[in-house]
């Protein structure tokens, strides 16, 4: 961990999956002996909204909000979140893994919006940060037989970082305390598949 | 001890849990409803009765009729829902209980999904009850606990108030054993639990004295902390989980002022409060809404005669509206140091006590912290992402049959609190109306009394008809109202998670042997023209609105389709690209998130769930089902 606190932001589209994302980062700390705290957004945001979840990995108790600029690390599941949550809370001090995949709002599929070039908008992220994963998550899950299996890639991507010094075993047991059988079976896959494609 | 990620509304109910609950009855509203959701999953194990009640003020009866025989009861809600729940509220905090009854309400500043930004701390001293204000999950766990002690000690309800933020914080908790509830109680007959005028006297007095004592009793709890800096003449008082932000804002800003944290808001602890005015000057409260713990502050200040600056609500440095969070509090404390002239103390203080009330408009306030956050430079605004309803969603198929029958009629659709709300987004447009649960059946009432002429349409979710529905279609029936009254059955609460209601077959913890039948009701209630559809079916969906839009009287169209987020689709819906036009009907008509342009023609992308209603809409017929 590069300071006392790791500010994690995991960001996305209601449904995607973010809230069991930072569950998983989230308990993997607690279970080594770190302290945290996540904040997350409910509610209506849940049909089809912006949704972030807020991590903050620490040696102290902190609020669950992190203060904007601050973000150590996006883990963006969709272009377009990743972008307005980097613009946000992102920095030259920030590391990004965004998956790839658009998933269009409303005013895009009407026609009324533009959505921003995909390549473009990397490298508007990359020129402002300290590092940028761009990942075919979405591809990768359906690669290893998980279509529904995008977060669990983009968590796995996340553990092969090493930002947290937090080793892989820890993850899947916290894995292997939230599913079993055939589910945890595709899950551990996807998330294998995200950690190999960032080591 | 054992440590673990939980949520605030987590922590609640294993506080419960921890403490001996022994019934606790909720209403789902975000951002509560975990709360009863984690304690329907420990009842079965740890032997206490959870149940998701037919509306707030029913579970708060419910959990009260329990404490009255001595058990530990829990009721949950939302802040909306208190409104709903005041009635018992009011008269229980006269009439008192016996074993422990927590209110649980949870508070939403922002506001992130709720009408309102209601400061239910301000109710609990409007019904003279004390109230816990958690600033962490783990505090939130152990004042439910000093909540049980303390309503036993005083005979009263208390209140517990997390706002969305502790709520849905989760953070690393310690656990402790669980404690069973008894199984002796017993309720004991005596003339002290029947509100009669006379008594209702007697019990006032004793609730007015009882402010003073819980205010005493408060100064020793371990919820209220002060940190005093001989070296510093600056205090800050932080209610709730304004104290994260104002840690983090000091430690950013590398200063130390004496720091009061509250966690009991109502009534304030006097000891304190008073020990930090003989060590500050100047003082800023920093809480999320209304100015709960300022003004008994500025009240303390002015009947101790302290000599003391007190910045925050009144003096507009603290926005009232929305939440606050480290950048917003940085700003604010940058603001209250700047100010830092000397203040003429000779004067008498009760004048410049009354000077720092409404010296600016708190929207200004709010305007100025928002603009010390603004980027330096401008960037190009980006697509914005607004909830919306699921593709498939049944909703969207009986707002879309309601539109194309309605249209020419020139209607009035009034709303109501759900999922559905979101119909009120274009291309659907559909809602004009939506205030409280149960109001857009009985606001179409009112406008059919004075609009004779005009067709009213009321759409109402079928947990929200059983929350407060029926008394509206009651009414309509009764006073021959001239309404359609369209029944979303979703066959579930979905808006906040999925709960259960009485309409089916499952109770929080088990089977429902006995689910309610919805058009039963309505019958029974008198109603003549009732139609039971499929929404799927748009022919048949048209026809019944075109049927009960042209009844005179009260009419109740039921569209019956389970929530597409329950089912596990079988059919998803294909473009034949040779027979599609791109006359992009199917697009603008629906605006079904599964639906996108691509170049000329119309696709449906993998989250299509087989509602087929583009497909009876396509003038080309282009659109055809396949199975997954």
């Amino acid at each position: 961990m590069p300071g006392k606190v790791l500010n994690i932001i995991v960001t996305g589209v209601g449904g995607q999956g973010n809230v069991l994302a930072s569950q998983i980062i989230a308990t993997a700390a607690v279970e080594s002996g770190y302290q945290v705290s996540v904040g997350e957004t409910f509610g209506a945001s849940q049909r089809g909204g912006s949704v972030m979840s807020h991590v903050r990995v620490s040696q102290e108790k902190l609020g669950p909000l992190i203060p904007r600029g601050e973000a150590d690390f996006i883990l963006g599941f969709e272009p377009l979140e990743t972008l307005r949550t980097f613009r946000e809370y992102g920095s030259q001090k920030t590391q990004v893994i965004m998956n790839v995949r658009p998933n269009y709002p409303l005013g895009v599929l009407l026609n009324e919006d533009k959505y921003p070039d995909i390549p473009e908008l990397t490298e508007n992220i990359r020129a402002n940060s300290e590092r940028v994963w761009a990942l075919a998550a979405t591809d990768l899950a359906v690669s290893v037989g998980v279509p529904v299996g995008t977060n669990m890639v983009m968590t796995g991507a996340f553990v092969g970082t090493h930002i947290l010094p937090i080793g892989l075993e820890t993850y899947e047991a916290v894995l292997e305390g939230l599913f079993t059988g055939e589910i945890l079976r595709l899950n551990l896959a996807a998330f294998q598949a995200g950690f190999k494609a960032v080591s | 001890m054992e440590k673990r990620l939980l949520m605030g509304n987590e922590a609640i109910a294993w506080g419960a849990v921890e403490a001996g609950v022994a019934v606790a009855a909720a209403y789902p509203g975000t951002p509560s409803s975990e709360v009863l959701e984690t304690l329907s999953h420990l009842a079965p194990e740890y032997g206490f009765h959870a149940e998701w009640s037919v509306n707030e003020k029913v579970a708060l009866e419910v959990a009260s009729g329990a404490a009255y025989t001595g058990a530990r009861a829990l009721a949950a809600m939302k802040q909306v829902g208190l409104n709903v729940a005041a009635d018992p509220l009011m008269s229980l905090a006269y009439i008192g209980i016996k074993g422990g009854l927590v209110l649980v309400v949870a508070d939403d500043p922002g506001p992130h999904s709720s009408q309102t930004e209601q400061d239910s701390r301000k109710f609990a001293a409007f019904a003279k009850l004390p109230v816990f204000d958690p600033s962490s999950p783990q505090e939130a766990k152990e004042m439910v606990k000093a909540a049980f002690v303390l309503s036993e000690e005083f005979h009263l309800p208390v209140i517990l108030r997390p706002t969305t933020r502790t709520a849905h914080m989760a953070q690393d908790v310690a656990m402790e054993t669980a404690n069973l509830p008894a199984r002796d109680y017993r309720f004991e007959k005596d003339p002290k639990w029947v509100i009669f005028p006379s008594l209702s006297y007697k019990k006032h007095i004793l609730l007015n004295q009882a402010q003073k004592d819980l205010a005493e009793k408060f100064s020793h709890s371990p919820f209220n902390h002060l940190v005093l800096n001989p070296e510093s003449s600056e205090g800050i008082v932080a209610s709730g989980v304004s104290y994260n932000y104002v840690m983090e804002a000091c430690e950013t800003l590398g200063i130390h002022p004496s720091i009061l944290k509250i966690g009991t808001p109502y009534p304030l602890p006097s000891q304190p409060v008073l020990d930090l005015f003989a060590h500050c000057a100047r003082i800023l409260v920093v809480e999320e809404q209304e100015p709960v713990v300022e003004d008994q502050l500025i009240q303390m200040a002015w009947k101790e005669e302290a000599k003391i600056e007190v910045s925050g609500k009144q003096d507009g440095r603290v926005p009232r509206e929305g939440e606050l969070n480290v950048d917003k509090v940085i700003a604010i404390i940058k603001a209250f140091l700047r100010q830092r002239e000397p203040k003429d103390l000779a004067q008498p203080p009760h004048a410049w006590v009354q000077s720092t009330l409404g010296t600016m408009e708190t929207t200004e306030a709010a305007s100025a912290v928002e603009a010390a956050h603004e980027h330096s430079f401008e960037l190009p605004p980006l697509p914005l992402r607004t909830p919306v309803l699921c593709a498939g969603c049944p909703h969207r198929a009986s707002f879309y049959a309601f539109k194309e029958v309605g249209r020419r009629q020139d209607a009035v659709f009034t709303g109501d609190i759900g999922c559905y709300t979101l119909g009120t987004i274009p291309p659907l447009d559909m809602l004009d109306t939506c205030l409280c649960m149960g109001a857009g059946v009985t606001q179409a009432i009112g406008m059919s009394k004075v609009e004779p002429g005009r067709k009213h349409v009321a759409f109402i979710g079928d947990s929200t008809f059983f929350h407060s529905g029926i008394p509206g279609m009651i009414n309509a029936v009764y006073n021959q109202a001239d309404i359609t009254i369209v029944i979303l059955d979703n066959r579930t609460t979905a808006m906040t998670g999925h709960q259960p209601h009485p309409g089916l077959e499952r109770t929080a913890t088990g089977p429902n042997p006995k689910a309610i039948d919805i058009q039963g009701i309505v019958k029974a209630c008198g109603v003549e023209f009732v139609r039971e559809v499929d929404p799927y079916d748009l022919k048949a969906m048209k026809e019944a609105a075109r049927e009960a839009m042209v009844y005179k009287g009260t009419a109740v169209v039921i569209a019956k389709r389970e929530c597409v987020a329950l089912v596990k689709p079988e059919v998803k819906y294909v473009v034949d690209p040779k027979a599609c036009t791109g006359c992009e009907l199917c697009l603008k008509k629906l605006g079904c998130p599964a639906m996108a342009k691509d170049k000329t023609l119309v696709v449906i992308q993998d989250n299509c769930s087989g509602c087929g209603i583009c497909s009876q809409i396509c003038p080309q017929k282009a659109i055809q089902g396949v199975s997954r």
